[in-house]
């Protein structure tokens, strides 16, 4: 299992954690504010499996809106490996 | 002169200017050098006898040249020129004389004339002249180098072409040689001309660097061009050294005392002034030949165009072992480069009247090899060019060039289209169905971009190279405001000034290091450092990651144990920077002692107890990252 961090938009957020929820992946949602896109940032933990990373970070991708400036941060992702992994 | 012939003149003058444009706009479309056109339009003239202009040797080498020569001399730079000075002296004077030599003695060979006759049409052809070859150069972006070494040439051998001329020219008509003599009255002209030019020069670039006052610094520098020449011309010294030595003065010095306005329009007036001297000077050339005379004299003309291009091969070909360290290729463009102009024709025109019988026939034999040269070696430079590639701007570099203005103007469109849709301009629909398009195509050609960056390092140090010239070339100009605005003194200014040039200069920067150095500080994100902290601290902790560029995202949570309200920082983390970030997390997180109210067990009443419990410091957990990315 794999722990995906993803540091989007709050405008992307709530569009982002709804393509992932539709594919089945279970999303947590943080607000967040700082440093990487400055401002009005949101966490997203997802936990998949290690086959679906890409496809996460694809729906990621493509649920982000364009960027005000071509060539701008839209999102930012960390892959964690994770040891443990259950739902109760 | 009388007011109705100056009005005559501007007439003519102005006829030939348009005439000139046309040839320009022609030249642009169908690709062939302005020169070369500018002849040809001058032969259709001359031979359909549209204007009677008879044009004098004063009116080329007095009005038409100076000009010509002075810009040229103010565009190269004294370190460019030292560079190559031993290689463009060998050119301009034992080159001139051995040039002279040859032609006069396969002239005299092939056509019969006595050999000092044949040796005065050797010195006025010596003098080069590549005005239509550094034309080409400059549109075709040729080694800056081999421009210089072209260009710095002509600017001396015409100067000593004129003294030798003139000598030879003497012994013709006295019928005697006195070598002792010839030598010592060589020096006289060649260094009272250079020395006129170097006074004339200092002062007035001193002038220049106590006025502040764009249109008459540019007055100041026209006074220079042809006053140096006409001094020069009374003091019987050589009058086109003395424009080349102020020339050099004036594009070295002079700047220093310019302001960025002044240097501006100095460079555009004589940018201008030359271009219609060019102009003027190319159509009178053709409109000096006389077609059906040419061909009459066809015999000594071809001998003397084989004298000619047998004199440059082996001048240029036998000094090429003179401290080279230039490609052998270039000296082929050397020798094809060697064109002949103004210089040679107002030479030709100024033989004197009491010459001899074969005055006219030398002058004859002079416009065919102007023509020659200008036509055959004019127009076949530049697939010369393009066949010994030599050209700067390789494959890689156009594919770069058109990738990143595809890139530039995308963007721009991206952004016009964005800024419509925030105004309100365009409709939300038209937006989401256009954005995704351009962003799609930007992104596009961004990648395309960086792509050829990567593929060729030689295209992305240029990049490199050019932004960091660039730069400089900002700071320059902001201290030049700084010291007319009186913010800084001379002496600051020359010191930073000094330290601006040298880095300009400075070819040596190596970017190719830099490159890899940057990669090596920039590795992929490699950890993912959480910490919790107490709200107090999360502000020093933030700003200090932020400046050092450690990007930082906080999420809001909550103490398990006090329900106190703390801060998580995700930090994403470079290899190395571990140590750096704990360091800074260590020393804005203190331990403090708060105190905290609960009610007394077995307490009746509510009575709050405070007591002391220490908190703060962090909590810090550090993950490995698989794989890091930015969308």
């Amino acid at each position: 299992m794999k722990l995906i961090i993803a540091i989007v938009q709050d405008s992307d957020s709530s569009h982002v954690s709804k393509a992932l929820t539709e594919v089945g992946f279970r999303v947590t949602l943080i607000a967040s504010t700082g440093g990487f896109l400055r401002s009005g940032n949101s966490t997203l933990l997802v936990g998949i499996p290690e086959d679906d990373v890409d496809k996460a970070i694809q729906i990621i991708a493509a649920s982000c809106a364009p960027p005000e400036e071509p060539g701008m941060k839209r999102a930012t992702l960390f892959v964690l490996d994770i040891d443990h992994y259950e739902q109760v | 002169m009388s007011g109705e012939n100056i009005l005559v003149a501007i007439e003519i003058i102005i006829g030939l200017l348009f005439l000139a444009t046309l040839v320009g706009i022609l030249a642009r479309r169908m690709r062939f050098p302005y020169t070369v056109g500018l002849v040809i339009m001058g032969l259709a003239l001359g031979f359909f006898n549209i204007t009677d202009i008879d044009i004098s040797p004063e009116l080329i080498l007095g009005l038409f040249v100076p000009p010509l020569i002075f810009e040229a001399a103010s565009q190269i730079r004294g370190q460019d020129l030292r560079r190559d000075l031993p290689q463009i002296l060998a050119f301009a004077i034992p080159g001139v004389v051995l040039t002279m030599v040859l032609v006069g003695g396969v002239v005299a060979w092939g056509t019969g004339f006595e050999l000092p006759v044949a040796l005065v049409f050797g010195a006025l052809v010596a003098a080069t002249d590549p005005v239509a070859v550094v034309a080409l150069f400059r549109t075709l972006g040729v080694p800056k180098r081999l421009q210089v070494l072209l260009e710095g040439e002509s600017l001396f051998n015409d100067g000593t072409a004129i003294v030798i001329f003139n000598i030879v020219v003497m012994v013709v008509i006295e019928g005697a040689f006195n070598p002792i003599e010839g030598l010592t009255e060589f020096l006289r002209v060649a260094g009272g001309g250079l020395i006129v030019g170097l006074i004339m020069g200092g002062v007035i670039s001193f002038m220049i660097s106590r006025i502040n006052e764009h249109l008459i610094e540019t007055t100041l520098t026209s006074i220079l061009a042809w006053g140096s020449y006409i001094t020069a011309e009374n003091l019987h010294v050589s009058g086109v050294l003395a424009v080349v030595a102020a020339g050099l003065v004036i594009g070295n010095i002079g700047p220093r005392g310019m302001s960025p306005t002044t240097r501006i329009v100095v460079s555009n007036f004589w940018e201008f002034a030359a271009f219609l001297a060019n102009s003027l000077v190319f159509l009178l050339i053709g409109a000096q030949i006389e077609l059906g005379a040419l061909l009459a004299q066809w015999q000594p003309i071809f001998w003397a165009i084989l004298a000619v291009l047998v004199a440059r091969a082996v001048s240029v070909y036998g000094f090429s072992w003179l401290g080279r360290d230039f490609p052998y290729r270039w000296n082929h463009i050397l020798y094809w480069g060697g064109l002949r102009g103004a210089i040679s024709l107002g030479l030709a025109l100024a033989l004197p009247q009491n010459f001899g019988p074969t005055r006219e026939t030398i002058q004859l034999m002079a416009f065919g090899v102007v023509l020659f040269t200008l036509l055959v070696q004019g127009i076949s430079m530049g697939p010369l060019v393009k066949r010994l590639r030599l050209i700067e701007r390789s494959e890689t570099q156009l594919e770069y060039e058109r990738r990143h203005a595809r890139a530039v103007i995308a963007r721009s469109a991206y952004r016009r289209i964005n800024e419509m849709h925030t105004q309100g301009l365009i409709s939300v629909h038209s937006w989401e169905i256009l954005a995704p398009l351009l962003e799609k195509h930007t992104d596009a050609l961004a990648e395309a971009v960086v792509d050829i960056l990567h593929s060729d390092p030689s295209v992305e140090v240029a990049e490199l190279d050019n932004a960091w010239r660039e730069g400089l070339r900002a700071q320059r100009s902001v201290l030049n405001n700084l010291l007319t605005d009186g913010v800084i003194s001379e002496q600051t200014y020359s010191e930073l000034l000094e330290d601006i040039d040298a880095a300009l200069i400075d070819r040596e920067t190596s970017w190719a290091e830099i490159i890899l150095s940057r990669l090596g500080d920039r590795p992929p994100v490699t950890k993912l450092i959480a910490a919790v902290l107490q709200p107090q601290d999360v502000e020093n902790v933030v700003s200090s990651l932020t400046v050092s560029g450690v990007p930082v995202t906080r999420l809001p949570s909550t103490g398990g144990f006090l329900r106190k309200r703390n801060v998580t920082l995700l930090i994403g983390l470079m290899d190395g920077q571990e140590e750096d970030v704990l360091d800074v997390i260590k020393a804005n997180c203190k331990q403090r002692v708060e105190y905290i109210s609960t009610p007394f067990e077995d307490s009746q009443f509510p009575i709050p107890a405070t007591i002391p419990i220490q908190i703060g410091g962090a909590t810090i957990f550090a993950f490995k990252v698989e794989r890091y990315e930015e969308i």
